[in-house]
C-alpha cells in the first residue's frame, strides 16, 4: 500500500469542519451514564477528574497532531506501515479497524437499549439497529463530503437539548459540590480515565487528516472541539452531582437522560421520550463515522472496496446486536471497549510519536550523508 | 421512474408505523393519582384514580383497586377490573397510608424510580388514615378528578401557599443524603373534603410524627426563594402601646401581622464543629400586608421596633421547632449536610449523626426589613 494517500481537490474539506467531526465522534451515547461512572471513582470531585482529563486530552492531540504533520499526506494506516514495516504496520491497523467497528457496535448496543428502556421495551433490537443502519450506508455511500455535511447538521440540530437542563440546574442543591478535594489524587486520575469512553473520538483525526484541504490550520478547530466536549461532559456532571442524591447517583445508569424527565412544558408533558429520540440525532453521525472509518481502513490495507466491506460490517454488527441483549453484556463489553481504547488511543500516540520523532531525524541525517 | 419510487417509499413509510403496538386513547386508562397501602396480610393494595376517554362514559374519571405481592403486581390486579389498559406515564400525585409510611416507603420508591415511564415531577402526600379513604372520598365536594384536586392543592402554593413541594426526586434525594430528612403533607378529609393538615416529619423514609401545618413558612424560608408569600404572626400590644393611634378604638392585647416576603436568603454555617453549635442567618425583605392595630409607622423608630419583634417572634418559632424536629431525630432542616461538608476526615455516616443530632444548638438570627406598607400608614 502507499504511504501517502493523495486525495483529490475536489473531495477535500476545510479544516473548520473538524470541529463538527470530533464533537460529534466524541459526544455519542458516553455522556449518558457517564456521570455516575465517574462519580463512582472520584464522588463530588468527578468534575476536577473531567477537567484532568481535558488537560490530557490536549497533550494527547498535541502529540496526534505532531506525529501527522511529519507525514505529507497520511493517515494512521500508513504511518504504521512506514513506520513498523509492511507487516507489523498491517497487523497494528487491523487491531485499529478491529477497534474502531466494536466502539461501533457499543455506540449502538447502548442506544438501542436506553430506546427499549424508555420508549419500546418490546421492540426486538434488530429493527432499531436495522432502521439506524439503512441511514448510515446511505450516507457512507454519498462520500466523505456528505458525511461531514451530516456531522454539521445534526450537530447543529440536536444543540438545543442543552437548554432543557435549566430545570435541573434550578432543583440542583450545590452543597453535594462540598468538601472540595476530598478525593485523593489516585481516586482522581481513576475518575479521568473512567472518563475515557465517553472522551474518546477524537482518533478519527488520524484517518480523516488526508482529506483535510488547509492542514496548517486544524490546531483550532480541533483543540475548540476538546474543550467543547469536555465542557458539555463537565456541566452534566456537575447537575447530576446536585440533583441526584449521592446514593442514587451511583446506582443509575443513564443519568443525563433521567435528568431531562423533570423538565416539563404545557405543551409537552414527557420531555424525555422526545429527548431520547433526538439523540438518534447524536448517535446517527457518531455512527456513520466509524462506520467509514472501519471500511475506510479496510479499504487503505487490503484494497477491498468499501462498498463490500460495508455491507458485511452492517450484517455482522445486526447479528452481535441481536445476541448481546443482556445489560450485563452491554456494560462488559463497553469495558472493554473503553480499556481498550484508552490504550491504543491515549497511551499509544505517545509511543508512535517517539519513533516517528527517532525516524525523522535518522533519515535527515542520512540525507545530510549523501549530500 | 425515480418519482414513483419515492412516492412508494414514502408510502410504505406510512404504513410501517402500524408494525408498532399501537396505544389507542379510548383504550388507555391513565393512572392520575395513586394510593398504596399495606394491608394486614401484608399485601398491597393500591387505589387509582384513572382518566378514561370513552366516548358513552359519563365521568372522564374512574377509580379501581387491586392487591398484590408488589405495586406493579396491585396495578395488574387493578387491570382485571377495568377494561383498560393502564397506564402511568402521568402519575401526578402519590399517596401513601399513614401506617404504610410509619413502616418505611423505600420498599414502593424502587418502582417509581426504576420504570422510566413514571414522570419525576409527581409530587408525594400521607394519607390519613390511609390513602384508600382519601382516594374514595365522594366527589360532591370537589368539582373535579380527586388526584388532580391533590395535585392541585400541592401545586398551587403559590396561591394557596400550603406546602414546600415535594417531588419525587426531590424526596429520594433528601432520603438518601446523609444528614438530611424529608418531609411531606399529610393530608386528612375534614368536612368531606381532603385537607392538607400536618406536616409528616420522616426519619429516612420513615413517617416518625407530625408537626403543626404553620411551621411551612419556616421550612419553605430555609429551603427556597419565596416570592410573594403571606407570613403571619401575632406579637404582644404592649410595646406599641405608646406609638397607638389616636383614631383607632381596639384596645386588643395582642397585635396580629401578616407580610408579604419580596425577598430571602438563608445560610447556615457551623461556629462550633465539636460543640455542634450552629448559626443560621436568615434574610427576609417583607412588605406589610396587615396589622390589626394602627400604630405610627411613618415613625422610623416604630418601623424599627416592630421590624426588632417580629424578628424575635420568627427566632422563636425557629427553636421550638428545632427542638420538636430533635424530639422526633428527625434533621429536616439540613443541619447534617452542613456538618457533613464542614467536617475535616472521615465522612459523616449516617448512624454518627443520628447520634449527635439531638445535641445540636442552633442559634438563629433573623433579619426583616419592612420595605413597604401599603397605600396607608
Amino acid at each position: 500500500m502507499k504511504i501517502t494517500n493523495v486525495i483529490a481537490p475536489g473531495k477535500r474539506i476545510r479544516a473548520f469542519y473538524l470541529f463538527f467531526i470530533i464533537c460529534t465522534v466524541q459526544l455519542g451515547v458516553g455522556i449518558m451514564g457517564a456521570p455516575s461512572y465517574i462519580f463512582g471513582y472520584a464522588r463530588q470531585d468527578a468534575w476536577i477528574s473531567i477537567l484532568i482529563a481535558g488537560v490530557a486530552l490536549i497533550l494527547i492531540l498535541s502529540v496526534i497532531i505532531y506525529i501527522l504533520s511529519q507525514y505529507e499526506n497520511s493517515d494512521i494506516f500508513g504511518i504504521q506501515v512506514d513506520i513498523f514495516g509492511s507487516f507489523i504496520g498491517k497487523v497494528l491497523g487491523s487491531i485499529y479497524i478491529i477497534y474502531l467497528a466494536m466502539a461501533l457496535l457499543s455506540v449502538m448496543l447502548t442506544y438501542i437499549e436506553v430506546v427499549q428502556v424508555f420508549i419500546r421495551p418490546t421492540m426486538p433490537s434488530y429493527v432499531i439497529g436495522g432502521l439506524i443502519l439503512i441511514l448510515v450506508i446511505y450516507c457512507i455511500w454519498g462520500g466523505v463530503k456528505v458525511i461531514v455535511g451530516v456531522a454539521f447538521l445534526f450537530f447543529i440540530l440536536s444543540q438545543w437539548l442543552l437548554i432543557l437542563l435549566y430545570d435541573p440546574i434550578l432543583r440542583m442543591d450545590w452543597s453535594h459540590l462540598l468538601p472540595v478535594l476530598d478525593a485523593s489524587l489516585i481516586e482522581l486520575l481513576k475518575g479521568a480515565k473512567a472518563s475515557s469512553y465517553t472522551l474518546l473520538g477524537f482518533e478519527i483525526l488520524l484517518i480523516i487528516y488526508p482529506y483535510i484541504d488547509n492542514k496548517k490550520e486544524i490546531k483550532l478547530p480541533v483543540f475548540l472541539a476538546i474543550i467543547y466536549s469536555v465542557s458539555t461532559l463537565l456541566i452534566t456532571t456537575i447537575i447530576s452531582i446536585g440533583y441526584y442524591s449521592l446514593e442514587n447517583l451511583r446506582d443509575s445508569e443513564w443519568t443525563v437522560i433521567t435528568l431531562f424527565k423533570s423538565a416539563s412544558f404545557s405543551f409537552a408533558e414527557r420531555l424525555d421520550y422526545i429527548v431520547v429520540m433526538e439523540w438518534m440525532m447524536i448517535v446517527v453521525p457518531n455512527n456513520i463515522f466509524l462506520a467509514w472509518a472501519t471500511t475506510y481502513g479496510i479499504k487503505r490495507l487490503y484494497n477491498i472496496q468499501q462498498r463490500k466491506s460495508l455491507y458485511i460490517l452492517c450484517s455482522l454488527l445486526l447479528v452481535s446486536i441481536s445476541i448481546l441483549k443482556y445489560d450485563y453484556m452491554i456494560l462488559q463489553f463497553t469495558t472493554i471497549v473503553s480499556n481498550m481504547g484508552f490504550w491504543i488511543n491515549c497511551v499509544y500516540p505517545f509511543i508512535l510519536a517517539t519513533l516517528v520523532f527517532f525516524k525523522k531525524k535518522r533519515s535527515k541525517h542520512k540525507g545530510m550523508n549523501t549530500t | 421512474m425515480k418519482s414513483k419510487l419515492i412516492i412508494y417509499t414514502f408510502i410504505i413509510c406510512l404504513f410501517l408505523t402500524g408494525c408498532f403496538k399501537e396505544n389507542q386513547i379510548e383504550k388507555m386508562g391513565i393512572i392520575n393519582a395513586r394510593g398504596i397501602d399495606k394491608q394486614e396480610d401484608g399485601l398491597v393494595q393500591a387505589s387509582l384514580v384513572l382518566f378514561q376517554f370513552e366516548a358513552q362514559a359519563k365521568d372522564i374519571t374512574k377509580l379501581v383497586k387491586g392487591t398484590g405481592n408488589s405495586t406493579k403486581g396491585a396495578i395488574n390486579n387493578a387491570n382485571l377490573e377495568t377494561n383498560f389498559l393502564l397506564d402511568s406515564g402521568k402519575l401526578q400525585i402519590e399517596l401513601y397510608g399513614k401506617e404504610t409510611a410509619q413502616e418505611g416507603i423505600s420498599p414502593y420508591l424502587d418502582t417509581l424510580l426504576r420504570d422510566a415511564r413514571v414522570p419525576d415531577t409527581s409530587y408525594m402526600a400521607i394519607g390519613e388514615p390511609t390513602a384508600e379513604d382519601i382516594l374514595t372520598v365522594q366527589e360532591s365536594g370537589i368539582s373535579m378528578n380527586i388526584g388532580q384536586y391533590l395535585h392541585g392543592v400541592i401545586e398551587n402554593s403559590a396561591s394557596d401557599k400550603l406546602f414546600p413541594k415535594v417531588s419525587l426526586v426531590k424526596f429520594s434525594r433528601l432520603k438518601n443524603d446523609i444528614g438530611v430528612d424529608p418531609i411531606l403533607p399529610v393530608f386528612e378529609i375534614k368536612e368531606g373534603i381532603p385537607k392538607i393538615t400536618n406536616i409528616g416529619v420522616f426519619q429516612d423514609d420513615k413517617y416518625v410524627g407530625d408537626i403543626s401545618i404553620e411551621n411551612k413558612i419556616l421550612f419553605n424560608l430555609l429551603d427556597e426563594s419565596l416570592l410573594s408569600e403571606w407570613l403571619e404572626i401575632t406579637l404582644p400590644f404592649e410595646p406599641f402601646k405608646k406609638y397607638k393611634r389616636n383614631s383607632s378604638s381596639s384596645t386588643t392585647e395582642k397585635l396580629h401581622v401578616a407580610l408579604n416576603t419580596l425577598r430571602n436568603d438563608s445560610t447556615i454555617r457551623v461556629t462550633d464543629l465539636e460543640d455542634l453549635t450552629f448559626k443560621i442567618n436568615l434574610n427576609i425583605e417583607a412588605s406589610l400586608l396587615e396589622i390589626s392595630n394602627q400604630i405610627k409607622l411613618e415613625d422610623k423608630r416604630v418601623l424599627k421596633l416592630l421590624e426588632k419583634e417580629i424578628e424575635k417572634n420568627i427566632e422563636k418559632k425557629y427553636e421550638e421547632l428545632l427542638k420538636k424536629l430533635q424530639e422526633f431525630n428527625s434533621d429536616a432542616m439540613g443541619f447534617g449536610s452542613v456538618y457533613r461538608y464542614s467536617k475535616k476526615g472521615k465522612p459523616l455516616t449516617r448512624a454518627e449523626w443520628r447520634k449527635k443530632y439531638p445535641e445540636v444548638k442552633a442559634d438563629f438570627n433573623v433579619n426583616l426589613k419592612i420595605i413597604h406598607h401599603g397605600e396607608t400608614f
